[in-house]
Order: structure tokens, then C-alpha cells, then sequence
């Protein structure tokens, strides 16, 4: 238990720890292609340590233990007195499993026992004996267990089926008893097998709500820093990837003393001060332009310097804040390495992964809230898109399949893409299912150009794979990818090739707090309408507009994109139509109408809080330089909404 | 009236044990309180801008010194019937952020002692969110438990 005097401390630990576990977790994945490799085996077996110290001196004896018998492994090691088997990568990794569900545990008051199977496993490992996998489990006790949750239709089926269901349950709904009964089947039957708790973690991390303020500079190519307290440079010339390696840890080394933590609250208190400091700057901005037409003197021009200097350092004093809740997308990313692993063994399919651009900044709730999606779209990617070895063989390609991540800025955006090298969408099985689920027409279907239909994988109740069951039959995971990028006002792609691969791009805005918007207004209320989904904006009275099968839809260039009358959606009264924006909106073109227009501005966006909580179709609000509310338009949200009225897209 | 303090004299209000303040408020023809440590604000209901697709008894958001605070109906809230027109807003600090109410009317600040307090002796109606109540001159008063009413919505 832990009592409030150690709460602080424990707090610590947990931060600590998580680093410390992220760090193994890198190491043991890199010790898998490396094994000799010395120096990480001395990083894994510090970060190790480290652990058992801290978690001793909160007397959290669960974790001390396991910590302890991995310690022992990890020391062997290194002494060079056992071998680096993948026996041994397994046990540690379920350690390292059972360490992070302890530490989730402890942290709620829970008591832990030590875990005496796992224990006595790494022990027999660290004593060098070959692990005692626990044999004479037949298949009649997976049968059982088949039963008792309700899986009876997989009964008799191979095990590699039995995991792959059990793979698209949601993590806490998988019953430990069948994946460790299944584990054992799998570790008699060659390559050994770990339950898959991994996915808990985040849930740990949001817990602390705490943010890494990286001093200036601190988050900056080691090199930079120069300092003396740096390491000489690594002598052996190895291979790239360990270069990265020792980087990284030179990085963490030279920094760590300039890293300071700061609760994420205080960041967003910071972040509502500067917010409004802008909204007053612009204020101030345009009472002066006021006054500046009517009278001249040289006063004025003082006051003109002084004023756009201030105007500039509220600028930069915005950008300094905002980038305080940004870090490098290596924190999501550095998650994957072990999902592909396991999935790719549990999947028995060749995977190899590669990643890009890890130092790109992104805002710490987008880095946060796209974990789960990227971890859907990843799985997607080794199950329905890598083929197996031997098909892969088969059509010219390398054994090994490739799923590439990849991080980087365009524009005043960041993007994000998951591409793989496997078979590709198959355009025709999409429409096969989509008009068997009922998703669209037949006619609606006909019309469709490939990206839209392509599209519809988003959609609710969507799966193309075949001999769905029940449970993976559901396709609640492509839904939760476009809900949480269109949460963040991102945007999403998909490029596909038949046996070449698919792309899968997502972009989203540098910062969640600020957003350029076009303002537009309809019986004097106004509205933001985020400008990045914009494509052109045509004058009311040069628009044709004609009724197709009772819905108004826009004549443009030879191509007809369904209309919406915002006006009638919003409730408010129309009486003319001064504007048609034309948007992209998800896969689609769709076109609003609005009565006037005023431009494009930066906005700072005011979610509504929990109480309002998410409303589909506005994102939020923001407050004019005169004081205005505004409501910020969520156009996908919105057509959403129509889209449900009228239950077909 | 003897009850009744005028707002912002804290010098009759003396620091004594089992004492709690009130702001006692009109809602159609009930009296009701909300205790003055929840209050934040009262103003006037100006410029309440409405946000489409959301629950009936929400009236709009304000901006509340740079800040958007979602404003609700009590009246609607409480299931009373509105026949009278609100003129005020109260912004409160509930524990899941701030938020206001409208009301038609503000009587002032209330102080009671805790034997004042009676448990809440009414079933149906609102009673779910009276936390107690209690004899004032100009009637009975029923004290709110606004976090109640607040946890009720966020939980939709």
C-alpha cells in the first residue's frame, strides 16, 4: 500500500520506471538483431536496477522480486556466463509485462503478489538451464477454456485462429486464463509465446499527467550542446542502427539535468493566460488602427514601435508556450517495435519495422490520443496486408515484409503515415461488402469515384476481411481511427496499389490550441470554419444548384458534390445564399452555404469542457478581439450528422 | 428578513463553527440555495450565444473574462416549468469545471447554522439534487447539491 507521506515519491518512481521500462523494452528488441552487444546489455541491466532500487525503497516487493531475477539474467549476460536466447527475451519481456501491470496496481491500492511461476522461470533462465515450458496440456483444456468465455465456435480450430480472434478483442476483454493456456500450446509446439498485457501501459501514462519540459535546447541533437559532461565518441564503427542507439542515449545523458516535469495543468493554465494575452494583443492592435487614421502626430509613431513590439514578443511568447506540450513523435512511436513483434509472431508472418522522422514535434495530447489508432492501423497492416512468407515468395517479393512508419512537416502540418508492402485494398472486395452490410446503395455505390469508396473501411461496421466471426466481424477499430484524427481536425488518406501496398496518411494541425479559420456568418451569428479543409469558396449567385433524387447537390466544373444548407442545420434562419464553400471533408467533397464571409483569421480554440464535453459538429470556441463568441464548425461532424439522418452516406 | 445579509459584507458574518453561507435565489416560485463557496460570479444575461445540437436544458456558452463557460437552465434542470423570464446568471466552480445557471431573480446571502438544516424530507421532483433544507422567513429554502446536478450531466 502506499500512504500519502510516499505519494510523492512513488509518483516519481512511476515516471522513472516507465522511462526505465520503455528503455529495456528498446533494448531487449535491439539485443534480439544484436545480441552481443555490450553496451546495451549494460543499459538494460541499469535500467533494470534502477527499477529494483526504486520499487525497494517504496517496499513494493512484487516488483522487487521480478526485477531482481530479470536483474540476475541481464547480469549473466553480461558476465557472458549464459547465452541471449529468445527464451530469455520472452521471460524478461513478461517481466518487464508484469512490472508495468504492478506498478498500475500498486498505484491504485491494490496488494500484488509476486508472481511464483514467472519468477521460478527467470530463475531457471539465469541459472542457464533451458526453460521449463509446462508440457501435458492438451487440447481438451483449451477446449475448455474455449467454452467458459464463450468462444465455443473456435473449438478445434488451429491456435494460430484462436489468437488472431483473440487479437481484435479489446486488450482487457482478452481472458488471461485462455492466452496463458494458449501460450503454453504454442511454447510446446516451438516458438514460445507471451501474453500480450503491453497494451495496459498507456493507460499508465495517461495516469501520471505529466509532461516533459525539455529546457530549450535540451531536446536538441546532442551535438549541439557541445558540453564537456559529454561521452567521447563510441570508437566501434557498428552498424546503423546501434549508431542510433548510442545517440539516443547520449542525447539523455547530456540533457537529463535540463529536463524539468511539470504538471500537465499548470502547462494549460499557462496555455488559457497566453491565449487571452493574444486576444487582448489583437484588441489593442485594432483600437490603435482606430485611432491612427484620426489623429497623426509623432507620439503616435512611438507608440506604433512600442506596440509592435509587443505585438511581435506575445508572438513568440505563444509559439514558446505552445511548444512546451509538444515532444518527439519517438514517444508513439517507440510503442510499435514490440506490437509488431508480437503481432508478427503471433500472426506467423515476416515483418520488418522501419520508422522515419522520430524527432518530429507533435502536440503531447495528439501523441497520447493516436496511440490506440496507430496501433489498429499497424495491426491492420500485418494481418490483412503483409502476406505470408511463402505468398510473398510466390509473387517476387522479399520474404520479409515491410511496415514503414513515418513522421514529418509540410506546410503548417504535421503528417503521419503507416505504409506496408503487402497486397494492397481490394477495391472490388470493398463494394462486395459495403452494399452486403447495407452501407451504401447499389446506386450511390455506382457513383462512387475509388477514394470513396476506398473510404468506406471507415466506416462503422466495416470489415473486408474474410471468415469474420462475431467478434472481429465488428470493425469498431477503422471507426476509432477517423473519430480521433477528425477530434484533433486532422485529415486522412489512403493510397493503394494491388500486390504493391497501402499507404495510410494522416496530417494534423502543428498545435491543437490555434487554427486558421475562415470566418463566415448566417443571420449575424458568426462561425469558424477551419480553413485546411477548404478547397474553393464560389459566389452564391454563380452557383448552380440543382435537386438530385430530393437532395440539393452543387453543379461544379462537371461534377456534382452533394449541398448542405448550413443555415437549416445549425438553426438558424437563412435568407440567402451569399457563399457555397466547397470542402473536403473525410473522403469526400461536400459544399455549405453561408450568407456572408469576412475573411480568414488565427484562432485559439476553447474546448468546452468536460461538462459540454465532444459535440459532433463543433469543435469548440473562440473569443473575438471584441469580445465575441464565436463557434468553431467541425464540418465533418456536421456532415456526420446528416449523414446519420438520413442513414446512407 | 433577519436572515437575510446583505452580498459582500463580511463584517456581520462572523467566523463561527457550523456556520454556511448561502446565496439564496428565485426560481419560479421556489426558493432554493447554493452554497457561497460554489459561487463564482452573478451577472446579467447578456449575450448568451446558443450551440446547436445540444441537450434542451443547455442555453448556450458566455465569455466569462476570456473564458467560455457553458450556461444551463436550472428551471429546466430541476423540471420546473418556465413561465417567468431568468435575469440572471450564476457562474459556479462544480467539481467538473465551471459552469452557470440562469435564475430569475437573486434574494441575497443567506447564513444558516447547521441545526437550521433539515434533511431533505421530499421523494420525486428534484429532491435527488436537494442536499437539505431549511425555514427562512420568506419560506422554505431547498439547498442544492450542485456537483450532484453537475455529475447527473456530464454523465448524460
Amino acid at each position: 500500500m502506499i500512504n500519502d507521506d510516499m505519494r510523492e515519491i512513488f509518483n516519481e518512481f512511476i515516471v522513472e520506471a516507465e522511462e526505465n521500462l520503455d528503455k529495456l523494452e528498446q533494448d531487449l528488441l535491439e539485443l534480439e538483431n544484436d545480441p552481443e552487444n555490450e553496451d546495451i546489455l549494460n543499459s538494460a541491466f541499469r535500467a533494470m536496477h534502477t527499477l529494483k532500487g526504486g520499487a525497494g525503497f517504496l517496499g513494493l516487493d512484487a516488483i522487487v522480486e521480478v526485477a531482481h531475477a530479470a536483474e540476475d539474467i541481464l547480469g549473466k549476460l553480461r558476465e557472458g556466463a549464459i547465452r541471449f536466447s529468445s527464451d530469455i527475451n520472452d521471460a524478461i519481456l513478461s517481466a518487464i509485462d508484469f512490472i508495468r501491470n504492478a506498478i498500475k496496481r500498486y498505484d491504485e491500492g491494490e496488494e500484488v503478489e509476486p508472481p511464483r511461476e514467472l519468477v521460478e522461470k527467470l530463475r531457471s533462465l539465469a541459472s542457464g538451464a533451458a526453460p521449463s515450458s509446462s508440457q501435458g496440456e492438451e487440447d481438451k483444456g483449451l477446449n475448455r477454456l474455449l467454452e467458459k468465455y464463450g468462444f465455443s465456435h473456435l473449438k478445434g480450430k488451429p491456435v494460430e485462429e484462436v489468437l488472431e480472434e483473440l487479437i481484435l478483442l479489446p486488450p482487457d476483454e482478452r481472458p488471461d486464463e485462455l492466452i496463458a493456456e494458449l501460450d503454453k500450446l504454442i511454447s510446446a509446439g516451438g516458438s514460445p509465446q507471451e501474453p500480450e498485457e503491453e497494451y495496459k501501459e498507456k493507460e499508465l501514462e495517461a495516469d501520471m499527467k505529466m509532461i516533459e519540459m525539455a529546457h530549450q535546447g535540451g531536446e536538441e541533437k546532442g551535438s549541439q550542446e557541445g558540453g564537456a559532461d559529454e561521452e567521447p565518441p563510441p570508437e566501434q564503427e557498428k552498424k546503423q542502427e546501434k549508431k542510433e542507439v548510442k545517440k539516443v542515449e547520449k542525447k539523455e545523458k547530456s540533457g537529463g539535468e535540463k529536463v524539468l516535469r511539470i504538471d500537465v495543468d499548470k502547462i494549460e493554465a499557462l496555455m488559457n493566460l497566453v491565449g487571452e494575452l493574444v486576444l487582448e494583443r489583437n484588441r489593442l492592435v485594432r483600437g490603435f488602427q482606430k485611432i491612427s487614421q484620426e489623429c497623426i502626430s509623432k507620439d503616435m509613431d512611438e507608440f506604433e514601435t512600442i506596440l509592435s513590439s509587443i505585438d511581435r514578443i506575445v508572438g513568440d511568447l505563444q509559439l514558446a508556450v505552445m511548444k512546451t506540450r509538444m515532444q518527439p513523435v519517438k514517444r508513439l512511436f517507440q510503442k510499435f517495435p514490440r506490437v509488431v513483434r508480437d503481432l508478427s509472431k503471433m500472426l506467423g508472418k515476416e515483418v520488418e519495422l522501419l520508422m522515419e522522422g522520430e524527432d518530429v514535434e507533435m502536440d503531447k495530447t495528439i501523441i497520447e490520443k493516436l496511440e490506440e489508432p496507430m496501433i489498429h492501423l499497424i495491426r491492420n497492416a500485418i494481418d490483412h496486408g503483409i502476406e505470408s512468407a511463402e505468398e510473398r515468395e510466390r509473387l517476387g517479393k522479399p520474404r520479409k515484409g515491410t511496415v514503414l512508419l513515418k513522421a514529418y512537416y509540410q506546410g503548417d502540418r504535421i503528417f503521419v503515415e503507416i505504409a506496408d508492402d503487402g497486397r494492397g485494398i481490394d477495391i472490388d472486395k470493398v463494394k462486395l461488402k459495403a452494399l452486403e452490410k447495407g452501407i451504401v446503395s447499389k446506386e450511390r455505390l455506382d457513383k462512387m469515384s475509388k477514394k470513396e469508396i476506398l473510404f468506406l473501411i471507415f466506416h462503422p461496421g466495416f470489415s473486408t476481411k474474410e471468415d469474420v466471426s462475431e467478434v472481429s466481424g465488428r470493425g469498431v477499430g477503422m471507426d476509432v481511427v477517423i473519430t480521433t484524427v477528425s477530434n484533433f481536425r486532422g485529415t486522412i488518406d489512403i493510397e493503394t496499389e494491388k500486390n504493391k501496398g497501402t499507404r495510410i496518411i494522416m496530417s494534423f494541425p502543428l498545435t491543437i490550441g490555434i487554427i486558421r479559420s475562415l470566418l463566415v456568418s448566417i443571420k449575424d451569428r458568426y462561425y469558424a470554419i477551419p480553413i485546411y479543409s477548404v478547397l474553393e469558396i464560389i459566389q452564391g449567385e454563380d452557383a448552380e444548384i440543382k435537386t438530385l433524387s430530393g437532395k440539393e447537390v452543387l453543379l461544379l466544373r462537371e461534377q456534382t458534390i452533394p449541398l448542405f444548407r448550413l443555415g437549416g442545420i445549425l438553426g438558424v434562419e437563412e435568407s440567402h445564399i451569399g457563399y457555397i464553400i466547397v470542402a473536403q471533408v473525410g473522403g469526400q467533397r461536400a459544399a455549405f452555404t453561408v450568407e456572408e464571409l469576412y475573411g480568414d483569421e488565427e484562432i485559439v480554440i476553447k474546448p468546452f469542457g468536460k461538462i459540454v464535453g465532444d459535440i459532433q459538429g463543433i469543435s469548440g470556441a473562440t473569443i473575438t478581439g471584441e469580445g465575441k463568441v464565436v463557434l468553431i464548425l467541425d464540418l465533418e461532424g456536421i456532415l456526420k450528422r446528416e449523414v446519420n439522418s438520413a442513414t446512407i452516406i | 428578513m433577519s436572515d437575510l445579509v446583505p452580498a459582500g459584507d463580511k463584517s456581520i458574518l462572523r467566523r463561527g463553527d457550523k456556520v454556511e453561507e448561502f446565496l439564496s435565489l428565485s426560481v419560479e416560485e421556489e426558493i432554493v440555495g447554493i452554497p457561497l463557496k460554489k459561487i463564482l460570479t452573478i451577472s446579467k444575461t447578456l449575450d448568451i450565444v446558443k450551440v446547436p445540437f445540444t441537450p434542451h436544458y443547455m442555453e448556450g456558452i458566455i465569455n466569462l473574462r476570456g473564458e467560455i463557460i457553458p450556461i444551463f437552465s436550472l428551471k429546466s434542470l430541476l423540471g420546473l416549468i418556465e413561465t417567468k423570464e431568468p435575469t440572471r446568471i450564476v457562474t459556479l466552480d462544480t467539481i467538473h469545471g465551471k459552469a452557470g445557471v440562469l435564475v430569475d431573480a437573486i434574494r441575497g446571502v443567506i447564513r444558516l447554522e447547521e441545526n437550521q438544516l433539515e434533511p431533505n424530507p421530499m421523494v420525486g421532483r428534484y429532491s435527488a439534487y436537494v442536499r437539505n433544507v431549511a425555514h427562512i422567513e420568506d419560506g422554505l429554502i431547498s439547498i442544492l447539491d450542485i456537483d450532484k446536478i453537475f455529475d447527473t450531466i456530464v454523465e448524460g
